[in-house]
């Protein structure tokens, strides 16, 4: 186990340099922030000035060079934008980001357990079909529509919830919800369907044989047994909510990761952006690395691999 | 029992009105202003600049001249009088008594530092863009006048004090600020993940705002916006689309901006006879009240008629298809390659809707036989295609475009666009860059009507563009509060006109 974690961070640093390298030249292709920041009839002298301002008249082996010294102190330039250092921007946005994530991926699968569980004790019974019906529904909504139709159904219609911001509790269960959504669908499915091939196992004849009660048989029995799918879509699940916060940061006026990435990109601020990924990246990695430890707490044949 | 009656019928009618406003109570004077995108920065040598001039223009920094919304004169601010001692040197004289929010007091001093800043090449200053190509020098005559020298003279000086806001002395001056210092009615206060926040300057030389402070969230979601208002969340929502701007609440206001396509000239653009009918093809009316709002004026030139130089003689094409047809005939039968496809661009995010309304114009087109191909494109790239130089291999096309120029003169416009030297001409013709140059140099009537003439070849006699509109925006505005939007309202929103009923 030691073995294959410790290889597998080797392997994980080896694409994370590729990929800020990749976004380094990625970001680069999309244009000058030259274009961007100053009015499209700039006089060419104020171009100049810019560029020599912001280093971008150097060649672009040059930049990178620049890069990757910085790489090392883990120093990703300063902030176009903002005039301070870009890791730390990152830094000061990502708890409300991963906070995010972990409150929508935990309501996700604790939506998803209980239904899950409980339409797979009846597989085709009417709560099994609305169930299955609902989960489709939730797992193909795109983000941005369920966000505005959220707002306009709790905010506006019902009153029960503010429309955006941030500082108050209240603010944040409309992100949480709309954020939940996409991988509660899901997960129903992935729960429903591992639970029923776990309910028609022999160990949970033997209980039913034995006159176990159903909770019992469902959550003790063969729910932890049926856990093995559902962590591991939860974790891709989880790295997509990342995604998924991008648009519904920037909805919501949410000071997270994703508005400040969508913001940079904008802007072509290049070291945010560069920052950004790497971060996240970072954060995806620790993820998947945590998944594979609860794996191994969860079923003991994975420990010895 | 009539007692009980009456206290009940209070206790519902309080709960009702409790929960219809319950954001909303007496007294609040303070603003909460929602805006579709957060700034880069807020300094006051970008006030030129949408998304910053709307929070710090007049705000907190004020500039020496304004420009009035309605017809362009321009109004004393800081400067209180301006003349021209000839040689390309105004004397300015400034306001008394005013200090700087740092407590730093405004003088010449303080007005030649804001000027060097500006002009500085240790900081790019996007307000450098209104007076590119100018050399500005400064001589102080004494505490509250100052000589400012333009190289070369500069006819619209009064104008181009308008682009100059004062900051503070202590403002760094190699550095983009993101916490302004000027003389305005409002002092910023913070830039927090919440937003901007600005509150009253106790210390201002004027007529004491109604609003006690603001602050300035960022919702990119017009409806969001919208909802904001209605909830009581927010008292302006700042442009909000079409589609949302239902109630009473809602103004509309031309906002500036006008649209046009560009057209690349190159074969078959390079014949006059189908750049006509691309024109004579387009019902312009049948947009408006529909994909556009009812308010939408029709374009016959890239100015506003409020704009010095706009020429109130030329007509909107008008919707014949027939003789775009007989034209398109005409000139493929000389052989002009009037079927090949040619590339629609338009620039996503300009105004809600664009896209449907490029898309009903390629099907207009369609029904005379042109084709044409829309494709969305982003900024950054969008910007490639309209800047010089442009590539040798250029293809004819058709360019989304939207200008404004809320700056009072056609000279704004002019150059840039339809001189041979403008960074985005699509010709050269002498005729027209001596009609420009001449105008440039002239004053008065005289450069009006030089500018008029200019306009009415371009439009007449080359057709470069298809003129579109005239936009109109919307603004909810929340009916505890008092603001009439206005011509500049969406680059320079004073929070001082805001009063409460």
């Amino acid at each position: 186990m030691t073995y294959y974690l410790t290889k597998r961070t080797l392997w994980s640093a080896v694409s994370l340099f590729g990929l800020v390298v990749f976004v380094f030249f990625m970001a680069r292709l999309t244009g000058s922030p030259v274009d961007l920041y100053l009015p499209i009839d700039a006089p060419e002298s104020l171009r100049e000035d810019f560029e020599r301002i912001h280093g971008f008249d150097l060649p672009l082996w040059q930049q990178f060079v620049d890069f990757l010294g910085g790489l090392l102190t883990f120093d990703f330039g300063q902030s176009l934008r903002q005039g301070v250092p870009a890791l730390e921007l990152v830094l000061r946005a990502m708890p409300t980001t991963l906070l995010l994530a972990l409150y929508s991926i935990g309501l996700a699968l604790i939506v998803a357990i209980v239904t899950g569980a409980l339409a797979a004790w009846r597989p085709n019974s009417i709560f099994d079909r609305i169930a299955t019906l609902l989960s489709l529904l939730g797992a193909s909504l795109p983000n941005f529509w369920v966000a505005i139709v959220g707002v306009l159904i709790f905010a506006v219609t019902l009153r029960w919830v503010p429309t955006s911001g941030t500082g108050s509790v209240a603010q944040w269960i409309l992100p949480v919800f709309v954020l939940a959504i996409r991988p509660a669908g899901l997960l129903v499915q992935v729960a429903r369907s591992s639970m029923i091939s776990a309910l028609s196992s022999a160990y949970v004849k033997t209980a039913q044989a034995k006159g176990a009660a159903p909770a019992r048989i469902i959550f003790i029995h063969a729910l932890r047994n049926a856990m093995l799918p559902v962590i591991t879509v939860a974790g891709d699940q989880a790295a997509g909510i990342i995604n998924g916060a991008v648009i519904v940061e920037t909805i919501f006026g949410f000071p997270g990761v994703g508005k400040l990435l969508i913001d940079s990109i904008m802007f072509r601020d290049f070291a945010v952006v560069q920052a950004g990924v790497m971060v996240t990246a970072v954060a995806i990695f620790i993820l998947n690395f945590t998944i594979d430890i609860v794996y191994a707490v969860l079923d003991p044949r994975t420990r010895g691999h | 029992m009539d007692r009980i009656m009456n206290s009940t019928a209070f206790a519902v009618a309080a709960a009702v009105l409790s929960f219809a406003a319950p954001a909303w109570s007496q007294g609040d004077t303070s603003l909460t202003i929602a805006l579709p995108a957060e700034p880069a920065d807020i300094d006051g040598c970008n006030t030129t600049v949408t998304g910053i001039g709307v929070i710090v223009k007049e705000n907190i920094v004020e500039t020496l001249t304004t420009l009035d919304p309605d017809d362009s004169t321009v109004q004393p601010r800081l400067a209180t009088a301006w003349e021209d001692l000839g040689d390309g040197t105004w004397r300015v004289s400034l306001r008394e008594n005013v200090t700087f929010h740092d407590g730093a007091p405004f003088n010449a001093e303080a007005v030649a530092f804001a000027i060097d800043r500006l002009t500085s090449d240790a900081i790019a200053c996007r307000d450098r863009t209104k007076i590119a190509n100018v050399e500005l020098t400064t001589t102080v005559v004494d505490e509250h006048t100052i000589d400012i020298h333009a190289e070369p003279a500069q006819i619209l000086m009064p104008t181009l004090l308008s682009f100059i806001g004062a900051v503070s002395p202590n403002t760094p001056a190699d550095e983009i600020s993101r916490a302004p210092v000027g003389t305005g009615p409002f002092r910023f206060e913070s830039w927090d993940s919440e937003g901007i926040a600005v509150t009253r300057n106790a210390d201002y030389w004027g007529e004491e705002p109604a609003a006690t402070d603001a602050l300035y969230v960022f919702r990119p979601e017009s409806a969001l916006r919208a909802a904001m208002v209605e909830l009581g969340e927010a008292d302006i929502a700042h442009d909000i689309a079409p589609q949302d701007a239902t109630t009473e609440m809602d103004h509309a206001f031309l906002n500036g901006e006008t649209t046009r396509l560009r057209m690349v000239m190159e074969p078959p653009l390079d014949d006059l006879r189908v750049r006509k009918a691309f024109n004579l093809a387009f019902d312009r009316n049948a947009l408006i009240g529909s994909i556009l709002s009812d308010r939408a004026e029709l374009a016959t030139q890239f100015i506003l008629p409020k704009i010095d130089g706009h020429n109130p003689d030329l007509e909107p094409w008008p919707y014949d298809p027939e003789q775009a047809k007989a034209l398109l005939e005409e000139a493929r039968a000389d052989g002009v390659p009037v079927d090949k496809e040619l590339r629609l661009v338009g620039r996503i995010g300009f105004f809600p809707n664009q896209e449907e309304m490029l898309q009903v114009m390629q099907q207009m087109w369609s029904q005379v036989g042109l084709n044409v191909r829309l494709e969305m494109m982003e900024s950054a790239e969008w910007l490639k295609l309209v800047n010089k130089p442009y590539p040798e291999d250029r293809e004819a096309m058709l360019i989304q475009e939207q200008h404004d120029n809320n700056n009072g003169d056609a000279s704004f416009t002019m150059r840039f666009r339809f001189h041979s030297d403008g960074r985005q001409s699509e010709f050269s013709i002498p005729e027209v860059d001596k009609l420009i140059e001449d105008a440039e140099a002239a004053t008065g009537e005289e450069r009006t009507r030089l500018f008029q003439e200019a306009n009415r070849v371009i439009s007449e006699e080359i057709v470069p563009s298809v003129y579109m509109y005239h936009m109109i925006s919307y603004m909810r505005v929340s009916p505890e509060i008092s603001y009439e939007p206005n011509s500049l309202s969406l680059i320079q929103l004073e929070l001082a006109d805001v009063t409460f009923d």
